[in-house]
């Protein structure tokens, strides 16, 4: 080593740690991705056990593909980058250690309280309270070790892709902390701060932006620096990339209520969330073409080098999934399409395209070179890519197929609209299942894909041994230099001050009145002469402030975390501030009764909300269908909300009274007993099983906490209450035939059921 | 019938200014990349590029 330089062995074996774990957990979610497949096709196939049933299954699904498959790979790519990219070793090894040991007992923990019934209902974020806690501790250790290792870095100026990893590690905590903000009621229960609406806009920013920055914006960075390496030439443009970068950071936070179009949300935010989506075109399609264009005067390798294979078609599946993601967000469109399973092709092939290609073309890349051997199996690597895009197509065609086909039969209407022309919604179910078939058939194909992966890179690290990369970098100097950017000063100069204050001077024209507008402008053009001459004469001073932004990586996560702050707080502020009580368009609901409120956890608990919405849109096939369309008062004591992304099964909103309890003590029983062709499992733990009436007194008091009116006496007196009520829903069972037992948890579960829709509705009782 | 809720100015006002505060960064921004000069733009572009690199067995325990 010279005097003045030193040499640096990079951590590898945390990447190659996070490497095995995410083959691990990919094998196990999608393998249960396949069998929730199966159970939609063959009710039987959930066993009539509680812990295999699909709607506890579903969420382990979803949180094993996105937490630990993509998340593991996610960290490995991060890790291995970063490392290179800054000329740094990670900086600590009990945090790296401690960050991935934490995350897989995070995934052991949710593998374990998920299929138990353990869950918050709120999609991708059904976690309970203890482990959700966890994963912010252990996203703080992370975000720890990667901004000290970037505060010993060698290489001053950060690559882009650093830039994506910042903008993931800021944004993922802020999302999961306010979506998970809630009252305990015991250690496995707790209720969440916002109800109704107020949840729904919370939980779909979360939804949302979890895509967008777990799902998308990490493996983009991944892109960056992995595709340039794989084709063995620079990214096509990096200005497009960093235009690219500002552009998803400062669009795809306002999107989130894309996924609440046509319900109770307030039409405003709707429009923006619409509006926001589609911007989100351009950038999108200009990081694909970015990232295909990197392949310019290589494409004859792409031929011959899975790696490049795997790249190529998983950013363009990333073209294809964000092209269509706006489509569905286009409000016309999104009335055919939501609720029904074309979202559900558009998400896997945005998740086997984008992230399990992008997954599978850096593994190919990335294990060779850690364990210094060769690929084991290129033929086998084809055989991968080959099954896997078959699999993807088949799934995603037989998605659009089956989501377009019922989308357009629930709404068709007959007699001029005074009819449905299909009644029954098992009938749209057993038109599209032919397509369940072919999605088993691709969801195994890509599984099969999966595992040849797994089997190949099992025999290549068999076949070497685990190396290190070694680096040789100049030695840090103390000295100050050029481009060093103080937290005050990235705020407290010029140029920013006078942006500030003429962005602000140009909000009061614009959205001022008379006197305020006047005003305005007066300053504006005092402000902008004062800024030209400030710049003419002492100009030279202000000095470099983005360039040296880019180099300073605490300004530059500020920055990043305002700009996706921004657009959350536009949305939450107007909704958290708007006052419920009175924001009810003319109905509010009725709170639960004791018992109802245990049976509303029942349905929480089952994972209900998988497969039946509790939100009518305003259109007439789903005002014949279900009934008066919902409006925001009818939610104001929901908490969670209940609203759903899926109808599987028909909405339930106006559920309440529709049927007699006896139909409903049989369909939980056997739903074909009552809705002969149904795809629904069999809840028959639900009749042996005692409702636990004491939970009461702490849920009654946490909803007294967050406003639901119940009297204060309620609290002590819930449990007698409740039992009363299951006593007369019994009794009226007996006496239709049933053999029903009043402690059991179906007759809290009905007593739920029939309440759904209470309202009252205020217009008459003001009249 | 399907009318939806009206909010009072302030909650109209406020998405609004934020949108101007907030596009009117993202050009600053998109101004700064697209005149980024050609020689840095080649510079950073070749950050992944470290012909430097070499690897070495892991040593046992070293790195844990």
């Amino acid at each position: 080593m010279s005097s003045d330089k030193i040499t640096i062995e990079y951590n590898d074996t945390v990447v190659r740690y996070f490497l095995i774990a995410t083959m691990v957990w990919g094998l196990i979610g999608m393998g249960v991705g396949v069998l929730i497949a199966t159970q939609l096709a063959f009710w039987q196939a959930n066993m009539e056990t509680s812990w295999l049933t699909f709607s506890r299954l579903r969420p382990l699904h979803t949180n094993a593909v996105i937490f630990a498959f993509v998340g593991n790979m996610m960290f490995a790519g991060i890790y291995h980058s970063t490392q290179r990219l800054v000329r740094a070793r990670l900086a600590s090894n009990f945090l790296t250690w401690l960050h991935f040991w934490g995350w897989q007992g995070i995934i052991v923990a949710a593998a374990i309280t998920l299929p138990l019934g353990l869950s918050r209902s709120k999609e991708y974020a059904e976690l309970i309270w203890p482990i959700g806690i966890v994963v912010a501790l252990i996203w703080i250790v992370f975000a720890i070790n990667f901004f000290w290792t970037l505060a010993r870095r060698h290489e001053r100026s950060l690559y882009v892709a650093i830039w994506f990893y910042i903008a993931t590690i800021v944004t993922v905590p802020v999302l999961y902390i306010v979506n998970n903000l809630q009252i305990p009621t015991s250690l496995l229960h707790a209720y969440p701060i916002f109800g109704g609406v107020q949840d729904a806009l919370i939980q779909w920013w979360y939804g949302h932006n979890a895509v967008a920055f777990f799902l998308t914006t990490p493996i983009l960075g991944i892109m960056y620096y992995y595709l340039p390496k794989a084709a063995d030439r620079p990214v096509y443009s990096y200005r497009l990339s960093i235009v690219h970068f500002w552009s998803l950071v400062f669009i795809y936070i306002w999107a989130g209520p894309h996924h609440l179009l046509y319900t109770g949300l307030p039409n405003w935010l709707q429009s923006l969330g619409m509006l926001f989506s589609v911007m989100l075109w351009a950038p999108s399609w200009g990081g694909m073409l970015n990232g295909l264009l990197t392949l310019r005067g290589a494409w004859h390798k792409v031929r011959t080098d899975p790696v490049l294979k795997f790249f190529v078609a998983g950013v363009t599946f990333y073209g294809m999934a964000t092209f269509e993601g706006p489509l569905l967000s286009i409000k016309t469109i999104n009335a055919l399409s939501h609720y029904t399973d074309w979202t559900i092709g558009h998400v896997h092939s945005a998740a086997l395209g984008w992230n399990g290609f992008m997954t599978a073309g850096m593994f190919y890349w990335l294990a060779p070179r850690l364990w210094g051997t060769r690929l084991y199996s290129v033929a086998l690597a084809n055989w991968h890519f080959w099954l896997g895009l078959m699999g993807i197509l088949f799934y995603t065609a037989a998605m659009w197929v089956s989501g377009i086909t019922q989308g357009l039969m629930l709404n068709a209407t007959s007699d001029g609209g005074a009819s449905l022309a299909y009644p029954s919604f098992v009938e749209t179910l057993e038109s599209i299942m032919p397509m369940y078939y072919l999605r088993i058939v691709g969801g195994g194909l890509y599984l099969v894909g999966f595992f040849l992966m797994s089997y190949n890179l099992w025999k290549t690290i068999r076949s070497g041994e685990q190396v290190n990369g070694v680096t040789e970098v100049p030695a840090r100097q103390a000295e100050e230099n050029e481009y060093d950017l103080s937290l005050g000063g990235t705020f407290a100069n010029a140029p920013v001050m006078y942006s500030f204050g003429l962005m602000i001077l140009v909000c009061g024209w614009i959205f001022g009145n008379d006197a305020v507008v006047f005003l305005s402008l007066v300053l504006l053009v005092v402000l902008f002469v004062g800024a030209l001459i400030h710049f003419q004469t002492r100009g030279h001073l202000w000095g470099n402030w983005y360039e040296r932004l880019q180099a300073n990586s605490l300004p530059f996560t500020i920055l990043t975390l305002i700009a996706i702050l921004v657009g959350g707080v536009v949305q939450i502020v107007p909704m958290v501030t708007m006052n419920r009580a009175e924001a009810v368009e003319g109905v509010r609901q009725i709170p639960y009764t004791p018992l109802e409120l245990v049976g509303r956890d029942i349905y929480v608990r089952e994972g209900c909300y998988n497969c039946h919405s509790q939100s009518i849109r305003p259109f007439q096939g789903e005002v014949l269908r279900y009934g008066e369309y919902s409006k925001l008062g009818d939610f104001i004591y929901d908490y969670p909300f209940q609203w759903g992304s899926k109808r599987t099964g028909p909405d339930l909103h106006r559920q309440g009274g529709k049927y007699p309890d006896i139909w409903h003590f049989q369909h939980m029983k056997d739903a074909r007993s009552t809705s002969p062709g149904s795809n629904m499992p069999n809840y028959p733990w639900l009749y042996t099983r005692e409702t636990d009436f004491g939970v009461l007194p702490s849920r009654i008091r946490a909803m007294r906490t967050l406003g639901v009116p119940y009297p204060e006496n309620l609290v002590e007196e819930s449990p007698a209450k409740a039992r009363d009520q299951a006593r007369e829903i019994a009794e009226g069972l007996r006496d239709a035939g049933a053999d029903a037992d009043a402690s059991t948890e179906i007759i809290a579960l009905i007593a739920y059921l029939q309440k759904l829709g209470a309202s009252e509705n205020l217009n008459e009782t003001d009249e | 019938m399907l009318s939806r809720v009206v909010y009072d100015n302030f909650q109209l006002l406020f998405p609004m200014i934020a949108f101007v505060l907030i596009a009117g960064g993202f050009l600053f921004f998109l101004f700064k990349a697209i005149f980024m000069r050609k020689k840095k733009a080649d510079r950073l572009s070749s950050l992944p590029f470290d012909e430097k690199e070499k690897s070495r067995p892991k040593k046992s325990k070293t790195d844990e």
